[in-house]
């Protein structure tokens, strides 16, 4: 089991990176600096978004572009944005 | 004065008063312009605040995540980022605090998701001080709290001519206030007396070829405005991705390949200030 995201104490110092193993030691760390919650790989990361599937992501940013769909430029950022969102769900 | 800006200064005079700032940003503020200002004396003031001190290195460590030394306290900050910058990190838990009472936390994301990016094309263009134009970035909205908080009427209106006629906050704006919050940003930074690199890529933000002052800061933001939005990170009060300036984006000089790698970090980046979105929503 991977920490999925940094644990982060209140002035935004990293007490342990993304991708650190969580032992129980590790675990039992964490809980002695009063952390409640952490991440960890595998968790969807945001339940609304987890819930959209791949095909509504891509028509959210489909509808998000289509005042400017007829821009190069724009386009171009969106083929990007397009490609990482496949990349993204096909890694999961 | 414009005539935006006169109109502005006009409806907005009529408000009671200028949003409140910490108490103790005064104090900076005063200090700073004074000649004599050391960092210890500046230090010490806001560091007297002990509330304020930990929100600032929240913020600070949200925004400039991945500066190649953590920051762990206020001279640390002042020394590394400049009493500009520091300035800005005041103002901006001010902002954040007017977001969060009044419920834009969606806003305070988009902000703070700006702020990230604008850091990261700033660092791989050279066009400014990263730390500088995140702060800028991290402002850049704060026209669109004013109206919400202080024209509540207006702004219904606003929200109800953008969804029936499917505009961009900032063309509702204009329509129904005849001004958009780009000006009322500029009106704040004055009464702020917040230096010229912060103000004009607030004031310019959807309009970089208007920018005389600091062309290629606001051009950063501009460009990091349209690309959260276009990641969908955060809310800015519509749903669509502004058209990019071709001037400020030539003036950037961003590649096909760095613009890869921009949107590579910024979506690396984006889950670290997730984290701090999600914590101030109910910690701070």
């Amino acid at each position: 089991m991977k920490l999925a995201r940094p644990v982060i104490n209140e002035s935004g110092v990293i007490l342990l990176d993304a991708g650190a193993v969580l032992t129980e030691e590790v675990i039992a760390q964490l809980s002695d600096l009063g952390v409640e919650l952490i991440r960890i790989e595998g968790e969807p990361r945001d339940a609304v978004e987890a819930e959209k599937s791949l095909d509504q992501q891509i028509a959210d940013l489909q509808a998000r572009f289509s005042r400017v769909e007829k821009d190069p430029l724009m386009n171009k950022i969106k083929g990007i944005l397009l490609q990482r969102l496949r990349e993204k769900v096909k890694g999961e | 004065m414009t005539v935006d800006a006169q109109i502005v200064k006009k409806r907005m005079g009529t408000l009671r008063n200028v949003p409140t700032l910490p108490g103790v940003f005064e104090r900076v503020i005063s200090l700073m312009e004074g000649s004599s200002a050391g960092v210890k004396e500046v230090a010490d003031i806001i560091s007297s605040d002990q509330a304020l001190s930990a929100r600032i290195l929240r913020v600070v460590n949200s925004v400039f995540y991945g500066f190649p030394r953590r920051i762990s306290n206020i001279r640390h900050a002042l020394v590394i980022l400049g009493f500009d910058v520091v300035r800005g990190l005041i103002l901006s838990t001010a902002v954040f605090d007017m977001m969060r009472s009044g419920g834009f936390i969606s806003l305070w994301k988009h902000s703070l998701g700006c702020a990230t990016a604008a850091g990261i094309i700033a660092q791989k263009t050279n066009a400014s001080s990263p730390e500088e134009v995140s702060i800028a970035a991290l402002l850049h909205d704060i026209g669109k709290v004013i109206i919400k908080i202080e024209l509540p009427e207006e702004s219904s209106r606003i929200d109800h001519v953008l969804a029936e006629k499917q505009l961009s906050t900032y063309e509702a704006e204009g329509e129904i206030l005849g001004f958009n919050h780009t000006a009322v940003g500029n009106w704040l930074c004055q009464e702020w007396h917040l230096p010229d690199k912060l103000a004009d890529p607030i004031t310019h933000h959807h309009t970089p070829n208007l920018s005389r002052i600091a062309f290629l800061p606001t051009a950063v933001v501009h460009v990091a405005d349209a690309l959260v939005r276009g990641i969908g990170f955060g809310y800015a009060g519509d749903d669509f991705v502004p058209q990019i300036d071709r001037e400020a984006w030539e003036a950037l000089d961003i590649s096909d390949a760095l613009l890869e790698e921009i949107i590579k970090e910024m979506d690396h980046k984006l889950d670290y200030a997730e984290e701090f979105v999600s914590g101030d929503s109910s910690e701070i």
